[in-house]
């Protein structure tokens, strides 16, 4: 019983965080490598920036208009999605020039601000806590591609 | 130049560091060159990610100084292109039916039809091109900024001078057309200013 809790106790110091990583799953030639992510749960989505495209975008790209994400499909996106290194979210991920952003609240009581790309990255930062590169393999629902 | 048998470049310039866990299978043809950046501070931090049994590479990295390291030999593939772009498209000699098909705009289904292709129809990929590396980080540093929205910084002199001289010899010697070294935003969708200041 000592063990145990020695053992529990050690880690809950090991991961003080809302951001724990548990299992992580190895890159592949067009899939960076992802870490599970535990979230407290959500009470609200924001959304302060929608369907904007990036300064940085070509002529070539898309016009973003169809990139309108709701505080729905954020939710459903900061469920599935993992955490990746920076220079994977950067380096591996395809780059979008369409994004959108807000702000979450959480039932713990903690906030953040979070924004997605189109094609399924994105950022999470917790008050308190060291912000997050997200990629979410899964969501292959509208707005994402 | 002169290229061993192994695929590493016999070359005073060109220090070698071959990482065994980002080769993949043989590459028997090579047909292009795509330019990096590595989105970190540093060679080390490079190829501390190397380290990693997933970790995805180029065959070459050029540190701020204008060390060139080679890192996997140039007779094995990389993973360091992603999925490709419709060449036509960049091109401007899509058929009505291929614009048709890439108006959904999905990376994937985009480049599932590009891979069908055989270059110069389609972009160098990780199948046929060679990798180059520079190290140069994405700014600003932190999660304060999407990584979205970031911008690399700008290559350095001395980096751009031994990214020439290595173009220029890998090209000689592997008989790559001029038209086929691309920066990597050029082929794939990644951000815009990866290697976008970078001079050959």
């Amino acid at each position: 019983m000592v063990r145990i809790l020695v053992f529990l106790a050690a880690t809950s110091a090991i991961i003080p965080n809302a951001l724990a990583k548990t299992e992580c799953a190895p890159a592949t030639e067009f899939e960076p490598r992802t870490c599970l992510i535990h979230l407290p749960q959500i009470r609200s989505v924001t959304i302060t920036e929608n369907a904007r495209r990036s300064p940085l975008a070509t002529d070539a790209d898309s016009t973003c208009k169809d990139f309108a994400v709701t505080a729905r499909t954020v939710r459903r996106f900061l469920a599935g999605a993992r955490e990746i290194s920076q220079q994977d979210a950067l380096h591996a991920v395809d780059w979008s020039p369409c994004s959108a952003a807000g702000e979450v609240s959480f039932k713990d009581g903690k906030r953040g601000t979070w924004s997605v790309t189109q094609y399924r990255s994105g950022n999470l930062v917790i008050e308190g806590e060291p912000g997050v590169s997200l990629y979410c393999p899964t969501c292959h629902f509208k707005p994402f591609r | 130049m002169i290229i061993s048998e192994n695929g590493e470049i016999v070359d005073g310039r060109v220090l070698g560091r071959i990482q065994k866990s980002i080769e993949r299978g043989q590459m028997s043809s090579i047909v292009g060159i795509v330019v990096h950046q590595t989105g970190s501070s540093s060679a080390d931090s490079t190829f501390h990610s190397y380290a990693n049994a997933s970790a995805n590479g180029a065959h070459f990295l050029i540190d701020k100084d204008g060390t060139i390291y080679q890192t996997a030999s140039v007779y094995r593939k990389t993973a360091h292109v992603g999925r490709l772009k419709a060449r036509c498209l960049a091109e401007h000699r899509c058929s009505p039916a291929e614009i048709k098909s890439l108006k959904a705009f999905n990376p994937a289904a985009e480049h599932a039809k590009e891979k069908k292709k055989t270059a110069p129809d389609r972009f160098p990929s990780n199948e046929d091109a060679i990798g180059i590396e520079l190290v140069g980080e994405a700014l600003p540093r932190g999660n304060h900024v999407p990584d979205h929205k970031k911008v690399y910084e700008t290559v350095t002199p001395s980096q751009n001078e031994a990214l020439q001289w290595l173009i220029r010899n890998l090209s000689q010697t592997l008989g790559i057309s001029a038209q086929e070294v691309f920066r990597h935003p050029d082929i794939s969708r990644k951000n815009h200013t990866e290697a976008s200041t970078a001079q050959w």
